[in-house]
């Protein structure tokens, strides 16, 4: 079961590789000084980051607006952030989405956008391959709605500003904790 | 066709700070939604479509010039 803990900072930030360490530190329980040090971060080959010295700690990161996230957990997860603001919804739902999940929204005029996108975003950062190819082979929605469950894992919205959605996935979530970093 | 990526991504994004080497995640802080949303603006403009696979090798606004002039695309 993962219980997630999500840093968030607002505009006024580090770059966003001294938040995802200094995140680390605080989730780890440890002073912000030297951070740096104790917790160098790679990526993997489609841009996750990681922590080499330390992988049983899993970690997701997302901007949007703006907010930085940063979600972590002992279990694997993928986190998404999106602000609503206007954009070709039909387009991208035509375009990118699986064709049930567009479907789905144009039944119910796109009021769902965001959770779709911010769920199957969730869902592809899980697995670390990112949007590069799978963003339209699976559905996160079905005709009644989106789903709480895809492919065995769990997606979980999380309440966070109006005008954001916030959807983290993984196996199974036992909790979710917002903190605001430092 | 720097002057219409330019004119794309300020009208998808308001950013006017576009040059040739701009590298659309770390100048532009721009994120997926960002991205796609220029894709299919691109894409409109063009009337073009760009495989899903070939738009995340796409970093800098080099590379799409680069692209474009691949794949016969033009003004």
């Amino acid at each position: 079961m993962a219980a997630v803990t999500i840093y968030w900072y607002g505009p006024e930030r580090p770059a966003s590789r001294r938040c995802l360490v200094r995140c680390a530190a605080l989730f780890a329980g440890e002073p912000l000084a030297g951070a740096e040090e104790r917790w160098p971060v790679q990526e993997s080959e489609k841009g996750k980051p990681f922590f080499p010295l330390s992988p049983e700690t899993h970690c997701s990161v997302t901007h949007s607006g703006d907010y930085w996230l940063g979600a972590f957990s002992s279990e694997p997860i993928g986190i998404d952030l999106q602000i609503h603001k206007p954009g070709r919804l039909a387009a991208l739902s035509r375009r990118f989405f699986h064709p049930e999940e567009d479907r789905y929204l144009q039944a119910f005029g796109f009021s769902d956008f965001y959770r779709v996108w911010a769920a199957k975003e969730s869902f592809v950062k899980f697995s670390g391959e990112g949007i590069s190819g799978n963003f339209g082979r699976f559905s996160v929605a079905g005709p009644q709605g989106i789903l709480s469950r895809v492919d065995g894992l769990q997606l979980r919205f999380v309440p966070f500003r109006c005008d954001y959605t916030l959807c983290v996935c993984a196996k199974e979530i036992s909790s979710v904790q917002l903190v605001p970093g430092k | 066709m720097l002057e219409i990526i330019q004119k794309i991504i300020f009208e998808v994004t308001g950013k006017s700070e576009v040059t040739i080497d701009t590298d659309f995640v770390r100048d532009l802080e721009l994120n997926s939604f960002d991205v796609m949303n220029i894709v299919c603006a691109f894409e409109d403009y063009f009337d073009t479509t760009i495989p899903t696979r070939d738009v995340w090798k796409l970093h800098q606004v080099r590379d799409v010039i680069e692209y474009a002039r691949q794949r016969g695309i033009e003004e």
